[in-house]
């Protein structure tokens, strides 16, 4: 019996069917997704945190309070008020960013005078439901911002004075991003 | 005769041919040669479950990666050190008389922002030393961070 399965060369038809019909099967999926990897919702979390990490790099390369360089964070938000936008700094934001990723940025600041957080909405974009989000504080100094800017501490009775120049700004600034 | 003969062999012809299909068909029924493809065939399933296993476990290993990366605040933290410890050396050495008050609207901002993503954040400065002209010489900082995920706290003494 043992002789007869061993030498019993039968077999190989359907083990060359087999191979035929896996690698059929690979060609489909391949072709139906344009890749072996399927997307589930267990590698969209790491597709998310590849995404925040690109947003933690993109933020922190633009993070240079030393440079005179118009598009760093604090020298872009620095001018920013009712009619500048900070265009070197989307700019700058657009070449470091792929191009499947798209983004809306936000600054967050606490507002002295009515003790609370607000947002100013440096881009206005429609985004996905599967976003990221990721955060880079930084300080100015109250007399580097332009008069009208909206992240301006100029309240009397405050710190030191009305229009401290030396008054420190925290500005948190925050990137929404979405692959496209 | 020759029709006759054709007709006989047309029926002879058929008679084998249902012969043949009923031994086949039997043939199918009592064939034991099939088995070492049964057992291939339980051999490449148990595999394909081992592999399909494997396979899990790597899903489940990158699932974790991904969500202690995304949980960690490791970014926050080195940002709020750098970013205090730079501040306040500006502070101390360009404007010392006012370095208290400063520090202190520097806590409260930092907390109020910190604290709308959940987090709670505090920067406490301590043991102000200050030279015969009112200069700042050193001062200790206490940096906290604390979030459901991680508890971080550093106290040094910064000399200017």
């Amino acid at each position: 019996m043992l002789n007869s399965l061993l030498r019993c060369g039968r077999g190989q038809a359907f083990t060359l069917e087999g191979i035929v019909s896996a690698v059929m099967m690979l060609m489909v999926a391949y072709f139906l997704f344009h890749s072996t990897i399927i997307i589930s919702p267990i590698t969209g979390e790491s597709s998310d945190a590849q995404l925040k990490q690109l947003g933690q790099d993109a933020l922190l390369v633009l993070d240079n309070p030393d440079s005179d360089a118009d598009d760093t964070l604090q020298n872009s938000l620095a001018k920013i008020n009712s009619t500048t936008y900070p265009n070197e700094l989307i700019a700058s934001l657009e070449k470091v960013l792929p191009d499947n990723v798209d983004y809306n940025l936000q600054v967050i600041y606490y507002n002295e005078s009515e003790k609370e957080i607000r947002t100013y909405s440096v881009t206005n974009k429609t985004y996905t439901s599967d976003t990221v989000s990721c955060s880079r504080y930084v300080v100015i100094r109250n007399g580097d911002l332009v008069d009208d800017s909206p992240f301006k501490y100029n309240q009397s009775g405050g710190i030191e004075s009305v229009n401290d120049p030396e008054y420190p700004i925290v500005l948190e600034v925050n990137l929404l991003l979405w692959r496209v | 005769m020759a029709g006759l003969n054709g007709r006989e062999d047309t029926k002879a012809k058929n008679f084998r041919v249902n012969k043949r299909d009923n031994q086949t068909k039997s043939y199918i029924v009592s064939n034991e040669n099939g088995q070492i493809i049964v057992i291939l065939a339980v051999i490449i399933s148990i595999l394909l479950s081992g592999l399909s296993l494997l396979y899990s476990q790597n899903m489940l290993a990158g699932n974790e990666a991904a969500y202690t990366q995304l949980t960690f605040p490791k970014n926050e933290i080195q940002n709020l050190r750098t970013m205090t410890l730079d501040e306040l050396r500006y502070q101390a050495v360009y404007n010392p008389n006012s370095f208290q008050e400063y520090s202190e609207s520097y806590n409260v901002q930092v907390g109020a922002l910190y604290a709308s993503h959940g987090s709670y954040a505090s920067v406490d400065v301590f043991n102000v030393t200050r030279a015969a002209d009112d200069s700042i010489t050193s001062f200790n900082v206490k940096i906290v961070f604390s979030n459901p995920v991680v508890d971080y706290e550093s106290n040094e003494k910064i000399v200017i």
